[in-house]
C-alpha cells in the first residue's frame, strides 16, 4: 500500500513576499476568525453526515437520510437510487451531492435530466440545498469546475458530447436513467465514456424487462460487480424470476442499490378518492356516434377506433382528425362527407357540460386532462364562456412557458387544462382534484397523472374523477379493465414492471387489437375481461418479487 | 474552539473590515458597509466598474441580518436575512476570510519603559486532509520558535488571550531569527511528516483494499469483452484510482510570524 503526500505548494512564498512588501497581512482578529471558521468547516468525523445541520429549513425523512448514508458510506458514491415515485430521490441525490460538495469532494459535477426537468431540478437544488447551479443555454460552458444541469439529449449531440468527454468529473448523476438500460444505445455508452467519479443513476423501475437492464446499470457504476455480460446472459438470459431464487444476485444488487417502497416508508399518505363520473350522450351524439361505428372501410378501420375515441372527447377532435384524413386520401373517406356535416351540427358535448357542472362545484383548484389537444382548447373556450379561469399547459411548450403556467395556475387560474404529453414531470401538490376528461389508454400513463397531485407533499385527501360515456369503448375500457385491476385504488409505482413482466409494455396496441378484431361487443367484453384477469392474477406474485433491492442499511 | 456564537462572530468580521453597526440586537445586526465588502459581498460588479470608471465615490449598501428569524415580526423577516451555518452568506464570508485572515505578523502588546526584545515565533494553523473512500480533516496548529527551535502545539489556542498590534510597541525590539522563515516552516513540516507516520492509517488499508477489489472486478469484465460493451477500461481505472488512492493532503489554513517576548515565550514553553 501506497498513501500520497500532498503539500501545500504555495503559502511559504506568498509569506515571504508579503512579509517582504508589508502587504495582505491580515489583523489578529480577522486572524483568528478565519481559523475559527476553518474549525467550523472541518470534517471531523468521516461517517457523520454534516448536510443536514447546515438545511435548517428541511425536514428529512428517515428513508432519505437513511439511504444518503448507505450511499456514502457503503456504496462509496456510486449508486442506483431507486426509490418508488414520490418517495423524493431527488431529495436523496440533493442531499448526497451537497455531502460531497461540503465535504470539498465535488467541484465539478454534471447533471442530466429530461429536458422538461432542467429548471425544475436547477430550482430544488438552488433552494432547498443552496448549490450554485448552471443550466445549459444557447451556449454552454462544459469546461469550467461548475454543477451543470442539462438534457441528456443536448449532452450526447456534437459538438457538446465531445467537450464534455474530454472533461473530469467529480459528480455525474442521470435522472430517469432506466433509458440507459439497453447497452448499444448511444445514451448509455455516452454515459459510461463520461469520466467520472461519484455517480448516481435515479429510476423507479431498475428492472423494465429483463435482468439484463440492470445489469446493464450497474455496469455504469460498478464493472465487474455482476461479471461480464456474457457469463450473465448466459445464466441468467431473459429469466426474470432469478431475482427471486437466485440470492447471491440479490445481495449484489443491494451493494449497488437503495429501493425504498412506500409501505415501508411508514408514511401517512393522504387518502385518494376515485370517483366514475358516467355520462350520457345526447341523443344526436349517439346517432352520430352509431353512424361512425357503422361507417366500414378496410383502410380506415384502424383509425376509426381512434375516431369512435375522440369523438368521446370533443367534436372538434374526431373533426379535425377526420378532416385531416380525408383530405390525404378521399377516396377511402367518400362515407364521411355526411358523417363530417352531422358533427358540425351537435350541440355542446356532453362531457364538457358535466365539467363545467362539476367544476364550479369543486370550486377549488383543479387539474384537467384530455388526450387531445382540440379538446383542450375547445375546453378552455367552454370554461371562460361560464367565467372559470383556466390555463393550458402542453409538452410542447418551451421550458419557460411550463414554468409560466404552472406558475399562472398556482397563483391565479382555477384550472389547468394539461394534454398527455403535459404530464410528466411538474409538481403539483398544491392541487388535489384532478379530473380524467378522456382516458389514456396506457395505465402508465394514468400513473403518471394520479403522480403529478397524489405525491410526496400533499397534504389533502386527492379527488380523482374517470369521465366515461356510457355504451361505448370508454365505458368498456374504464370498466371492463382499469376498474377490474383496481388502477386507480392502487398506490403508484410497480404497475410498469407488472406490464413489462407480462410483456404488455404497449397496452394501447393491445386495446386497440382487442377492439378491431372483436367480431361483436360481447366478444371485447370476454378480451377484456381475460386480460384483467391476467394482470390481477400477477400482482401478489410481483409484489412479493418487487422485494428486491436495499430498503434500508439492514 | 470553532464559532461560538454566530453573532458575535458577524459582528467581528464587519467591524474588523471597518463597516459601521448600525443597529444590533442579540440576534440582529444592521451593516452599512464599506465600499470593499460591498464589492465583494453583494454581487453588483457593474455599478462598481461604473464607479470607478466615472470616478465616483460610490454608495455602499446595507446589509440586515438575523441569527434567529423566529423572534421577529411576521412583516419583518423579508427585511432580514437569515445566516445560518449553511447559509450562502456565511459561506461567502468564509471564502473573504480564508484569504483576508491568511498571512501575519504580529507584535506583542507590551506596556514598558525598559529595553524589551521580541522573540520571532513562525506559527502555522495546518489542515490534514486523510482522503480515500471517505475523508476526515484534523487541524494543527504549530508555532516553532526562531531563535532556539523550541515547537509548540495548539499554539492558537494558547497566544488566544495575549493582545496583539500590527506595530512593534515602544520601546520593543526583535531578535533577527538564527533558523531561517524557510527553514523554520521545513521543519514543521517535518514534524508533521513524523508524526504521520507514526500514525496508524487504517483508513487508507481499508480504501486501498476497496481499490484493489475494484480493480481485480473490472479487469474481470473486460475479460469476455464481445457483446459490445466497449472498452473502457484505462477510464474507469483511472476513475477507480481517483475515488480511493488513499491520499494525505497538508494545506496551510494561515499562519505568519508572531513577536513574542522571552517571558511569554517561556511560559508557552512550560504551560
Amino acid at each position: 500500500m501506497n498513501i500520497q503526500l500532498m503539500q501545500d505548494q504555495s503559502f511559504l512564498n506568498a509569506l515571504q513576499d508579503n512579509i517582504a512588501k508589508e502587504q495582505s497581512l491580515s489583523s489578529w482578529e480577522l486572524f483568528l476568525l478565519s481559523y475559527q471558521a476553518a474549525e467550523t468547516n472541518q470534517i471531523k468525523d468521516a461517517k457523520k453526515l454534516v448536510t443536514p445541520d447546515l438545511l435548517p429549513h428541511m425536514t428529512f425523512l428517515s428513508h432519505q437520510l437513511d439511504c444518503v448514508k448507505q450511499v456514502v458510506e457503503q456504496m462509496n458514491g456510486r449508486a442506483i437510487l431507486a426509490d418508488e415515485v414520490g418517495l423524493g430521490k431527488t431529495i436523496e441525490a440533493g442531499l448526497l451531492l451537497k455531502e460531497y460538495m461540503i465535504r470539498g469532494l465535488v467541484k465539478k459535477a454534471l447533471i442530466l435530466v429530461p429536458a422538461s426537468l432542467v429548471n425544475q431540478w436547477a430550482t430544488e437544488l438552488t433552494q432547498k440545498f443552496y448549490i450554485p447551479v448552471v443550466t445549459s443555454r444557447k451556449r454552454p460552458v462544459w469546461d469550467q469546475d461548475n454543477i451543470m444541469i442539462t438534457s441528456i439529449d443536448l449532452a450526447k449531440r456534437e459538438p457538446h458530447r465531445s467537450i464534455i468527454l474530454e472533461q473530469q468529473y467529480d459528480f455525474v448523476l442521470v435522472d430517469e436513467a432506466h433509458k440507459l438500460k439497453n447497452h448499444q444505445t448511444k445514451s448509455h455508452q455516452f454515459i459510461r465514456a463520461i469520466k467520472k467519479k461519484y455517480c448516481l443513476l435515479l429510476t423507479a423501475t431498475p428492472i423494465q424487462n429483463k435482468l439484463s437492464d440492470i445489469f446493464n446499470l450497474v455496469s455504469i457504476l460498478k464493472p465487474g460487480y455482476l461479471g461480464d455480460f456474457k457469463t450473465f446472459s448466459e445464466k441468467f438470459g431473459k429469466n426474470n424470476k432469478a431475482l427471486e431464487s437466485d440470492l447471491h444476485l440479490k445481495q449484489l444488487i443491494k451493494q449497488v442499490m437503495v429501493r425504498n417502497r412506500r409501505t415501508d416508508t411508514g408514511l401517512e399518505w393522504t387518502k385518494r378518492h376515485v370517483e366514475t363520473v358516467w355520462i350520457d350522450f345526447s341523443k344526436e351524439e349517439m346517432e352520430t356516434y352509431e353512424t361512425l361505428k357503422e361507417l366500414t372501410s378496410e383502410k380506415a378501420s384502424f383509425t376509426k377506433i381512434t375516431y369512435l375515441r375522440e369523438l368521446c372527447s370533443s367534436r372538434e377532435a374526431c373533426y379535425l382528425s377526420i378532416k385531416k384524413n380525408t383530405k390525404q386520401d378521399s377516396e377511402h373517406y367518400q362515407g364521411y362527407a355526411s358523417l363530417l356535416e352531422k358533427i358540425e351540427t351537435l350541440p355542446q358535448h356532453a362531457k364538457a357540460n358535466k365539467v363545467v357542472e362539476l367544476v364550479k362545484s369543486i370550486n377549488d383548484k383543479c387539474i384537467i386532462f384530455t388526450e387531445y389537444r382540440a379538446t383542450q382548447i375547445y375546453l378552455q373556450w367552454v370554461l371562460q364562456q361560464h367565467g372559470i379561469t383556466s390555463v393550458p399547459f402542453r409538452g410542447g411548450f418551451k421550458r419557460g412557458k411550463k414554468d409560466w403556467m404552472k406558475q399562472l395556475f398556482e397563483q391565479k387560474a382555477q384550472v389547468l387544462i394539461a394534454t398527455e404529453a403535459g404530464g410528466e414531470g411538474i409538481n403539483l401538490q398544491f392541487c388535489n382534484y384532478m379530473i380524467n376528461y378522456d382516458l389514456p389508454w396506457n395505465p402508465m400513463r394514468l400513473e403518471q397523472r394520479i403522480g403529478r397531485i397524489h405525491r410526496y407533499g400533499q397534504k389533502k385527501d386527492v379527488h380523482i374523477y374517470n369521465f366515461a360515456i356510457r355504451n361505448t369503448i370508454e365505458s368498456h375500457v374504464l370498466q371492463l379493465l382499469y376498474n377490474k385491476i383496481g388502477l386507480f385504488e392502487r398506490i403508484i409505482g410497480n404497475l410498469d414492471a407488472i406490464l413489462a413482466d407480462l410483456e404488455l409494455t404497449n397496452m394501447d396496441k393491445e386495446l386497440e387489437q382487442i377492439f378491431l378484431q372483436s367480431q361483436s361487443e360481447g366478444e371485447a367484453r370476454i378480451k377484456l375481461d381475460n386480460l384483467s384477469a391476467i394482470i390481477t392474477n400477477h400482482l401478489p406474485q410481483l409484489e412479493q418479487e418487487n422485494e428486491y433491492g436495499n430498503q434500508e442499511s439492514s | 474552539m470553532g464559532i461560538k456564537n454566530l453573532h458575535d462572530f458577524l459582528y467581528t468580521f464587519f467591524t474588523e473590515n471597518q463597516c459601521e453597526i448600525v443597529h444590533q440586537t442579540d440576534q440582529d445586526l444592521k451593516i452599512q458597509l464599506s465600499a470593499e465588502l460591498d464589492e465583494q459581498l453583494m454581487n453588483r460588479p457593474f455599478y462598481w466598474q461604473y464607479v470607478k470608471k466615472m470616478g465616483l465615490e460610490g454608495e455602499p449598501s446595507s446589509l440586515y441580518l438575523t441569527v434567529d428569524p423566529n423572534q421577529k415580526q411576521e412583516e419583518d423577516k423579508n427585511n432580514y436575512e437569515f445566516v445560518h451555518f449553511g447559509s450562502p452568506r456565511l459561506q461567502q464570508i468564509f471564502r473573504i476570510l480564508s484569504s483576508k485572515g491568511k498571512y501575519v505578523k504580529l507584535y506583542q502588546t507590551v506596556a514598558t519603559t525598559e529595553h524589551t526584545p521580541l522573540i520571532p515565533w513562525l506559527v502555522l494553523n495546518l489542515k490534514i486532509s486523510y482522503i480515500g473512500k471517505d475523508k476526515r480533516e484534523v487541524l494543527k496548529s504549530i508555532g516553532i520558535n526562531m531563535v532556539n527551535g523550541a515547537i509548540i502545539n495548539q499554539f492558537i489556542h494558547a497566544i488566544k488571550h495575549i493582545e496583539w498590534d500590527v506595530k512593534t510597541a515602544d520601546f520593543c525590539y526583535t531578535v533577527t531569527p538564527l533558523i531561517q522563515l524557510k527553514h523554520s516552516y521545513q521543519r514543521i513540516m517535518q514534524l508533521i511528516e513524523n508524526m504521520l507516520q507514526q500514525e496508524q492509517h487504517e483508513w487508507a488499508a481499508a480504501s486501498w483494499k476497496q481499490m484493489e477489489k475494484e480493480k481485480n472486478l473490472l479487469k474481470q469484465f473486460y475479460q469476455s469483452d464481445d457483446e459490445g460493451y466497449h472498452n473502457h477500461y484505462e477510464e474507469e481505472l483511472e476513475a477507480i484510482e481517483s475515488m480511493y488512492q488513499p491520499k494525505i493532503d497538508i494545506s496551510v489554513v494561515n499562519g505568519g510570524l508572531f513577536f513574542i517576548t522571552q517571558q511569554t515565550s517561556f511560559k508557552l514553553l512550560h504551560s
